[in-house]
């Protein structure tokens, strides 16, 4: 014998079937995928009936619950009437077992499975959207036969959709006409190298030992390099010995490169050459003499390790231009934009168009493209704006920014307090010459500026701004909570977040409260004992359901306006506010259905 | 006669409950159609409250009617004294309340016109001041205001322009003090707030439907038209006959054995005669319908005709309910 509550929920979950096939097949007649390109028409269909069916979600189940219960609390009736008692606690057992049971999965579908359903959608509009600005460019520019220029972006268009018909044919097109155009290598990962640059965290003690060490095998750019570093920070008792390794060394240095015109001799003055560009800070030359080198000197121990000192340092300020090579259909957001106060007290407006994450080995690395920043001085009069195609964001420590940066940090010398630093420059990795930088309106503003823009920020906090652009709605619900308190200090509208973390956050207990209710009509209009289940009276479901959706729809909306009075006038504490108001609706309304079934 | 005069008591506690819920809701609604992001809280004035009521007072009445045949539906009543109460609470509605509505709330827009230069609603309101600090999708760009001032004199901040929705390099515009973006947004609610505030498209369309009816009955109400005259009863019975299809909504008393279907039935039949209504007299998909009819028929007759027929064939679906359930009277038994 199967129990009333199992035939509840065998019904619920029926009509959580039907509608979930009602959505798919809405979907799929209006041929709602006809919007993006083809390769996405079935996740888009796919997601846009689920996204349909969430929206529809509260008044399903509670015309669900609604029906389910008005047919089969009879059948809770069969012990007779000397355990009315034990009926009564029965039943009011499995209505809010089942009440509780509706209320976690809608707060499953809310927060877990839509956010990701509807970023999606989003990504796979904007990737047709993007796909459809690349192929116009393309045509135009396939027409003017401008077969070079083309390339990368069918390239693109390609990585985004890669069967179409019209790309490929203009891939064809572009190697048949032009076969010297080669595809944009794939960008190389930057090579991180241990060989040098750790030499900056050790100790005064084991450079002096490493650079002793050099000097006795006769490596006298090595000794030279770790006797200056040891210097910078030197330790009393042995500095002497390390300055006069460092101009022994140095002695030793000009002595090989000026020794004559035999091959070695013009090497060692290359790298002479080399090695005095990373002292006098110019690591872009520095890079690209020991890069010359490199090619007809690759065995050369010297020459490959000071390449790598020479492009650590140069990426520290600059990145190169291929890194950003067709990253642009991995952009998952779009549109980012907030105003940071600069320590001198004015203001910063910084845009992106677009951003997207990298993984580059050595950690998460942000290229945004785009980039523009909106300079106000502290008596908010406009200063300068500056816009650069593409930028990258990297996390640095804090504390090598100076003080005014450590104010957010409770230890600012710990390695997870970093800001982001985001490099406006980028070079070509071959060809000296070739920047991209920003370009400064008013011009006069570009002198003196460096290549490098400090966020004044946590690095977290800028991941959060760069969710929060999307909107409070699409931003996941810890991010939101964290993202709140943050929002008047970035350009965003504190009530309208708040307003929106309490609606998702009091979102359960207006299901709650709306179940209940439903429940509550369900025992006042059930039927009667010994009453036969009509097939027909199943058609009445769709009716129901959109009653349950006008009405539902009516108080999830209502809610908006009111937590904003709220908000205004109890701030921060409106959510326990709202939070109190729903948990008493509840209870009346439990206490109404408890009173209910003592008649 | 007890349970008569409970539904009764039903009726205008509910009516009561639900113009103090709608106009309430009313205030909040304008008040945050005036908010802008972060300015202090204020309170607006009562008067908002009192147009309120006025708002929505004669809606309340028609949707109060239905928990009545909720009450019929649960309790057993004997039908002919519940038919009376019906009949009662109909004609009330219809031909007190809702008249009552039209009038009054014509004299209070004459009023408010001499008081306050138009209802609150009317005027959206030019107190709203964009604070800064907040970027605001405004003129088809993103705004973001580094000050400004109650009367605008000193103002500063950007525009980013935005094409297919993404701002575009090298088009922003530094925005100074009488700048034309001030032109355009003087009187218009915060973008942030309105965004967040806007009616989902359904109950914009429920919205239009009800103000459509409503502007129908009004129209005998209009200054030039004299009370109780020919051409008042002419212009008010297109609205007067949907309560002749009210009447009809009374068969779903005793419909079924399922009572629930009998509550579920209420609202959707409700929705539809409103709808109807909506359609062939205010939507003017009226003249197509009522081609059967003699081209010389008055136009008022149109919507009796109309009317009637759904009183009947809903009072023909009361009448097989209850002889179909005559069949199965065990069903009856608790």
């Amino acid at each position: 014998m199967k129990g009333p509550v199992f035939k509840t929920w065998r019904f619920i979950c029926g009509y959580y079937v039907f509608s979930l096939l009602t959505a798919f097949a809405y979907v799929f007649i209006s041929r709602r995928g006809a919007l993006v390109l083809p390769v996405f028409t079935l996740a888009y269909n796919v997601n846009s009936a689920l996204l349909l069916f969430f929206a529809a979600l509260p008044a399903v189940q509670a015309s669900a619950l609604l029906i389910g219960f008005s047919w089969y609390f009879k059948d809770f009736f069969t012990d007779g009437e000397s355990l009315r008692n034990a009926l009564r606690s029965r039943i009011l057992r499995a209505v809010f077992s089942s009440l509780i049971a509706c209320m976690a999965i809608s707060i499953l579908a809310m927060e877990a499975a839509l956010p990701l359903v509807k970023s999606s959608v989003q990504n796979m509009a904007a990737a047709s959207a993007d796909y459809d600005d690349l192929m116009n460019v393309s045509r135009a520019l396939m027409t003017g036969r401008q077969y070079a220029q083309a390339e990368p972006y069918v390239s693109q268009a390609l990585s985004v959709y890669p069967s179409s018909p019209e790309a490929l044919q203009m891939k064809r097109q572009i190697e048949d006409a032009y076969p010297a155009v080669l595809p944009p290598a794939p960008a190389p990962v930057p090579e991180k190298t241990t060989a040098v640059s750790p030499a900056e965290s050790l100790t005064f003690a084991e450079l002096l030992a490493k650079a002793r060490a050099a000097y006795e095998s006769s490596s006298w750019i090595d000794a030279h390099y770790y006797a200056t570093l040891a210097l910078n920070n030197p330790d009393t008792h042995s500095a002497q010995e390390a300055r006069i390794i460092a101009a022994d060394a140095w002695n030793n240095i000009a002595a090989a490169s000026a020794a004559g015109q035999s091959p070695e001799a013009k090497l060692f003055a290359r790298k002479k050459q080399g090695y005095e560009y990373i002292l006098q800070k110019e690591y872009l030359a520095a890079y690209y003499l020991f890069n010359d080198l490199n090619a007809s000197y690759a065995s050369d121990p010297d020459v490959s390790r000071y390449l790598d000192l020479a492009r650590n340092l140069l990426l520290a300020e600059h990145f190169f231009i291929d890194e950003v090579y067709g990253i642009s259909p991995f952009e998952k957001l779009r549109n980012i934009y907030f105003s940071v106060r600069r320590p001198d007290g004015g203001t910063d407006i910084v845009y992106a168009g677009a951003l997207s994450r990298k993984d580059d080995g050595s950690g998460l690395v942000l290229y945004v493209r785009d980039l523009q920043i909106h300079r106000f001085n502290e008596n908010r009069e406009f200063v300068f704006s500056l816009s650069v195609d593409y930028a990258k964001v990297l996390s640095e420590r804090a504390a090598n920014f100076g003080s005014a940066f450590n104010a957010y940090f409770k230890t600012p010398d710990s390695p997870a307090s970093t800001v982001p630093v985001i490099q406006l420059v980028s070079v070509d990795r071959k060809t000296a010459g070739i920047t991209r930088g920003p370009v400064y309106s008013p011009e006069e503003a570009a002198g003196g500026a460096s290549g490098l823009y400090v966020l004044n920020m946590p690095y977290a906090d800028f991941l959060l701004l760069t969710e929060a652009s999307a909107g409070a709605a699409a931003m996941s619900l810890p991010a939101l909570v964290r993202f709140v308190p943050l929002a008047e200090k970035y350009g965003y509208s504190f009530e309208v977040f708040y307003q929106v973390l309490c609606s998702r956050l009091c979102q359960p207990l207006l299901v709650l409260i709306l179940t209940m209710i439903a429940v509550i009509f369900a025992w006042r209009f059930r039927l009667k004992r010994g009453a036969v289940i009509k097939f027909r009276w199943l058609f009445s479901l769709p009716f129901c359901t959109a009653i349950c959706y006008v009405i539902a729809g009516f108080f999830i909306y209502m809610f908006g306006p009111l937590m904003y009075t709220l908000i205004g006038f109890l701030k921060q504490y409106a959510l326990f506010g709202s939070a109190i108001c729903l948990v008493l609706i509840f209870g009346v309304t439990a206490v109404i259905f408890a009173a209910q079934t003592h008649e | 006669m007890k349970s008569s005069l409970r539904a009764v008591l039903t009726f205008l506690s509910l009516f009561l409950i639900l113009v103090l819920v709608a106009a309430t809701m009313y205030y909040l609604y304008f008040d945050c159609r005036w908010l802008a992001a972060g300015s202090p809280p204020e309170l607006r004035p009562p008067q908002l409250f009192v147009e309120g009521v006025f708002a929505v007072w004669d809606f309340c009445a028609v949707i109060a009617l239905l928990p009545v045949l909720f009450y019929f539906i649960q309790f057993k009543t004997s039908p002919l004294g519940g038919l009376c109460v019906w009949f009662f609470l109909c004609a009330l509605v219809f031909l007190v309340i809702q008249p009552l509505s039209f009038a009054v709330s014509g004299k209070y827009h004459a009023f408010a016109a001499e008081k306050y230069r138009g209802p609150l609603y009317v005027e959206d309101y030019d107190g709203t001041v964009f604070t800064p600090g907040v970027f605001r999708e405004l003129n088809g760009g993103i705004v973001y205001f580094t000050a400004v001032d109650r009367d605008q004199s000193a103002v500063s901040g950007l525009l980013l322009p935005q094409k297919s929705g993404r701002a575009m390099a090298g088009q922003a515009v530094i925005i100074a003090a009488n700048h034309e973006l001030f032109k355009n947004i003087s009187g218009v609610p915060d973008p942030l707030i309105v965004g967040e505030i806007t009616l989902p498209p359904y109950m914009k369309q429920i919205m239009s439907e009800i103000n459509a009816l409503r502007q129908l009955g009004s129209r005998a109400f209009l200054p030039d038209v004299r009370l109780f005259s020919g051409e008042f009863f002419n212009a008010y019975s297109g609205f007067l006959s949907i309560g002749l299809a009210f009447l009809g909504l009374y068969a779903f008393a005793h419909f079924s054995t399922w009572r629930l279907l009998n509550v579920l039935f209420l609202p959707v039949c409700c929705a539809f005669i409103l709808h109807v209504n909506y359609l062939l007299q205010c939507a003017g998909a009226g003249a197509r319908f009522f081609s059967f009819l003699p081209p010389d028929f008055p136009p008022w007759g149109r919507a009796v005709t109309l009317n009637a027929l759904i009183l009947l064939a809903l009072a023909a679906a009361g009448i097989t309910g209850k002889l179909c359930k005559k069949d199965h009277p065990e069903e009856e038994s608790v």
